[in-house]
């Protein structure tokens, strides 16, 4: 069982969106857990998640909605007065006290809640891999060295922590903004999901997207993103290299052209280990033609 | 109407809303027009001092002078007219602090579903706040053009707010998003609606002081 945390680098970036898309993405082939850990509830909100629980499934610290959609629970370990940081690192201890606590589920995914607060450090702690959403603002670009040593912080290594960075566009408009996200490591893949007006109904409605309009290209890309980093569960058939092989991607230099095809930040010629195996492997195939060619005689 | 300074709190409902924007056109506004005035950056990552403050991390600004809650001890100067908070999170304990050292509290809010769902949490932080500062005033609702805007949510906002709904609307501009690039750079735009909000503030702050009460929103708080 995986734990994913999801955290935003700065406010309004798309990260709730993300969050139960993903999510939802993800529950298609598993029993998936979202945790609220954002005080303000975004998760609960945009569920519409609003009412009590059912008095059976109240738990011990915080509460839980089960069956939101097929496949899908929510949890928080907040309530409407109380919504400090101890509640989560309560739930956390609980957690990892109690082995049996999450053996329904195969992924839970981790509403972060804003970074520089005493609960983000918790779950950032409690999560096996971290994945950033950011949006393509300079306030985005300026606080992401911040919130990456912030991440730091709390773990040993950040890039085997930091899984993947979604960047949403907000507007149809903002596409052609181009992110610059010089602190990144040059290896954590980039993915970049497109505006889709339908986005507004499903908050509306307290719908996830990818069920809304599971056609659309924003839907489309979340899928992706759930199934390149593996939260997707077991994948019936192995389809195509899952993780990225190039280091030039076109999505880097157009970032309206492909919708989620995860682009290294760094483009560039192959690196020089790849070029010198290519060579060997070269070699070595005309040395034994070579070879093949003498016996023959 | 009260004299010496006024300390106003700015929270939002939602991340994102544009709080730091607001505090910090209001504060370029109101310098411009003379007063003083006095900016507290309790975000993490001094996201006003990105903004407003020079390389030097000093603010140029004419009568504004910005402070983190953290680093200075506050100590409200009198000849300052204004003091703007911005909290960035109104459930931490430091944004309840906050919002119990000021006179009146705005709230920030994009005009989307998920800051009407957010509406009933702020106002219970709100009236927590109130038990142990009863004086604490609604000084209104400010609403943001946002990124994203419903006129579902709009409507739900305008009808629940009523009277405590700022007629302006913060506006967004890529000027404004592009902010953050030029540090210590004039409000880029939208210079004429941030000068009407600062009337509107004005206003409202002069109102609850004759009447010394909460005039419009209780239905909010």
């Amino acid at each position: 069982m995986k734990k994913v945390v999801i955290a935003s680098v700065a406010g309004g970036s798309g990260q709730t969106t993300t969050t139960v898309n993903l999510a939802a993405a993800a529950a298609q082939r598993q029993r998936v857990l979202v945790l609220d850990a954002d005080p303000r509830g975004s998760v609960r909100a945009v569920l519409r998640l609003l009412g009590p629980p059912s008095a059976a499934d109240a738990a011990t610290t915080g509460a839980i909605w089960r069956a939101v959609r097929p496949g899908l629970d929510v949890a928080t370990p907040y309530s409407l007065q109380r919504h400090d940081a101890r509640l989560l690192e309560d739930l956390f201890n609980e957690w990892s006290d109690n082995g049996d606590a999450l053996k329904d589920y195969g992924l839970v995914v981790i509403h972060a809640p804003e970074p520089g607060s005493h609960a983000f450090a918790a779950a950032v702690r409690a999560a096996d891999e971290l994945i950033l959403v950011a949006r393509p603002e300079p306030m985005s670009e300026a606080l992401l060295p911040d919130v990456l040593a912030e991440i730091q912080k709390e773990t040993t290594s950040l890039v085997a922590r930091l899984a993947a960075v979604v960047i949403n566009h907000p507007t149809s408009t903002s596409e052609t903004r181009t992110t610059s996200l010089h602190a990144l490591p040059s290896d954590v893949p980039v993915f970049r999901v497109p505006f889709e007006q339908s986005q507004l109904e499903a908050e509306l409605t307290g719908q996830v997207l990818v069920d809304l309009a599971p056609q659309s290209a924003a839907s489309e890309a979340f899928k992706t993103v759930a199934e390149r980093l593996g939260l997707a569960g077991k994948p019936v058939a192995p389809s195509g290299p899952v993780a990225p092989l190039g280091r030039t991607s076109p999505a880097v230099q157009q970032p309206t052209a492909t919708a989620a095809s995860p682009s290294p930040k760094s483009a560039g010629p192959p690196s020089p280990w790849l070029q010198f195996l290519l060579m060997l492997v070269c070699a070595a195939a005309g040395f034994a033609l070579f070879w093949l060619v003498i016996r023959l005689r | 109407m009260k004299t010496g300074s006024y300390v106003a709190a700015f929270a939002n409902l939602v991340r994102g809303a544009g709080t730091t924007t607001t505090v910090l056109g209001l504060a370029w506004t109101l310098g411009q027009a003379g007063k003083r005035v006095c900016v507290i950056d309790a975000s993490p990552f001094r996201t006003a001092f990105r903004i407003a403050a020079a390389a030097d991390s000093a603010c140029r600004w004419p009568g504004v002078r910005l402070v983190a809650p953290e680093t200075d001890c506050i100590h409200v100067r009198p000849d300052e007219d204004w003091v703007l908070i911005d909290i960035p999170n109104l459930c931490t304990p430091l944004g309840k602090d906050l919002l119990a050292s000021a006179h009146g509290v705005v709230l920030v809010s994009s005009r989307d579903i998920a800051s009407v769902r957010a509406l009933p949490l702020a106002a219970g932080v709100l009236a927590a706040v109130r038990t142990w500062h009863p004086d604490l005033a609604l000084l209104g609702l400010m609403l943001s053009h946002g990124r994203s805007g419903c006129r579902e949510a709009e409507q739900i906002l305008r009808d629940a707010g009523g009277g405590a709904i700022f007629s302006t609307v913060i506006p967004w501009e890529a000027e404004l998003a592009d902010w953050p690039v030029q540090q210590g750079a004039d409000l880029p735009a939208a210079r004429q609606a941030f000068a009407q909000l600062a009337a509107e503030l004005q206003d409202r702050r002069q109102q609850i002081a004759s009447c010394d009460q909460v005039p419009a929103g209780e239905s909010i708080a």
